[in-house]
């Protein structure tokens, strides 16, 4: 692979991607050139299995640290957006092997909470709740209906807030955007560092109303751990918890809206897990490869370096398909369909290496929920209304699931 | 805008930025050349929005061979998009 199979490209295949379906795209450049150049998104594209694996497992590629970029923008005499900074702020201490140990720990202070809270149970409990009401109106939008208010239920309880507190779980609007490290105008800046705001703002006062009256809920636990590990302040253990929110919120929810989506595409599939239960953990970790929320991870280079023979300079941007590796034939053979018998390596839905993601175990624990609440529909069909699909590049967004009730299932399940 | 106000604002802006005389930015190298990175890039695009009334990319300043061809582009319009409910662009 050299520089020259990029540039034989009139144009970019990146720019003529289509969100909705990403997937041809992914295709003609994991065989045309596996290590592209995108004009498009300014970095390197990789869409092989491998390649992807590479680079999130070599240290020479390191995440994106906004926070530091939005600081030097400021120094150089650009607005200052605390906000902003203080949501990204984890991220350069996951460099750091002291912080990153103590960075983790209080993020585990929010799950480990999840047994005790009966977390499974009250949100099967919930599903179950959402399908009869749909039943009983004869639909549902299994995406912007099901799956967002299970993964909203399902932090909120974490958090160890009030359900009344719950509807401030719901928006993030695309705060995390900056993660793919795009660069944005200083007009979007400003209006994430608005969306940023209002969400470290949420953790502001619950935060406050722990340190005067200790519970032992995840937030409590988080506080007495932010302390001590690493000597936070509220604020930026705010920042922290709307991190978490900001990251997990359309990833986690798009994972149970299309895995739903897909077993109504597949009747066969459905009725195999309804025989036969057990096969359900291989359909779990079949769907998490075949939706891939996060499409891709990005790093920088922080050296030069190469990828499959390709030079690549210090600082530059690679783009780790995860979507794409998923997908990739030469290690998932016949990659796009549901194979409950499926060997070979595992699927990067989360990524790998030292940035993997933290909350894997709660995200496959929500869809297992969701996928069981489904099974329970044998009548649950796709409406005729379109499913719609965000625009997003990075987070492939699922907005609506048009489902409909058929059969003595609509008459209240 | 004409070209020739285009051409004077971003000469004026690099001379500030870099402190040298504005005879002396020369127009046919890159930012990149000039050690302006991205953020550089983000405050110029942000500077010119507000001469020009338009929401400017700021990830393809970094794109043109030269600051003359992105001169040129910004003078005939490329890149620029109405302030209006721009989508999300993702370019790292």
């Amino acid at each position: 692979m050299t520089a020259a199979t990029s540039l034989a490209f009139a144009d970019d295949p990146i720019s003529r991607l289509d969100p909705a379906d990403p997937y041809p795209t992914y295709a003609e450049l994991r065989a045309r050139a596996p290590v592209h150049w995108s004009s498009r998104l300014s970095g390197w594209v990789l869409t092989r299995y491998d390649d992807v694996r590479g680079v999130l497992d070599h240290p020479d590629f390191r995440i994106v640290d906004p926070a530091s970029r939005l600081s030097r923008l400021a120094e150089r005499g650009g607005p200052l957006l605390a906000n902003l900074i203080a949501f990204h702020a984890c991220l350069p201490l996951l460099h750091d092997p002291d912080h990153s140990r103590g960075v983790k720990r209080v993020f585990f202070q929010l799950l480990t909470g999840r047994r005790q809270l009966g977390l499974r149970e009250g949100l099967a409990q919930r599903a179950a709740e959402i399908l009869r009401a749909g039943a009983a109106a004869g639909r549902i939008d299994l995406a912007a209906g099901y799956g967002s208010p299970l993964t909203v239920f399902a932090s909120g309880t974490l958090f160890g807030l009030p359900e009344s507190e719950h509807g401030v779980l719901t928006a993030s609007a695309g705060v995390s955007t900056l993660l793919s490290g795009a660069v944005h105008s200083l007009r979007e800046l400003k209006r994430l560092d608005a969306e940023a705001a209002r969400l470290v703002d949420r953790f502001r006062a619950p935060l406050a109303e722990r340190h005067e009256a200790t519970a032992d809920d995840g937030l409590s636990r988080m506080l007495r751990a932010a302390d001590a590990e690493l000597g936070w302040t509220d604020d930026q253990l705010a920042g922290f918890c709307a991190f978490i929110l900001g990251v997990s919120r359309e990833t986690t929810f798009t994972a149970l809206s299309g895995g739903c989506l897909r077993l109504l595409q597949e009747p066969a599939l459905r009725a195999r897990l309804c025989e036969d239960p057990a096969k359900r953990p291989a359909a779990l970790r079949e769907l998490l490869r075949l939706v891939s929320p996060l499409q891709f991870a990005a790093r920088v280079a922080a050296r030069d370096t190469q990828i499959a023979g390709q030079a690549i300079r210090a600082g530059q941007p690679v783009c780790a398909m995860l979507a794409a590796a998923n997908r990739d034939p030469a290690v998932f053979p016949d990659p796009d369909r549901v194979d409950l018998e499926r060997e070979g390596p595992e699927p990067l839905a989360f990524g790998a290496g030292a940035f993997r993601c933290l909350g894997e175990q709660l995200a496959q624990m929500e869809l297992g929920v969701a996928i069981d609440g489904i099974l329970d529909y044998p009548g649950l069909g796709l409406g005729r209304e379109p499913v719609v699909w965000g625009t997003g590049m990075h987070v492939r967004e699922l907005r609506h699931v048009p489902a409909i009730f058929v059969g003595a299932e609509a008459a209240g399940g | 805008m004409a070209d020739i106000q285009i051409r004077k604002w971003v000469r004026d802006y690099l001379a500030e930025v870099l402190t040298i005389p504005e005879a002396e930015v020369e127009l046919d190298r890159t930012l990149e050349s000039y050690g302006l990175d991205s953020i550089e890039a983000v405050l110029m695009a942000g500077g010119l929005e507000e001469e020009l009334g338009f929401e400017i990319d700021p990830a393809a300043f970094l794109q043109y061979p030269t600051i003359e061809a992105m001169v040129v582009a910004l003078e005939q319009g490329e890149g620029l998009e109405p302030l209006a409910d721009l989508p999300l662009k993702v370019a790292p």
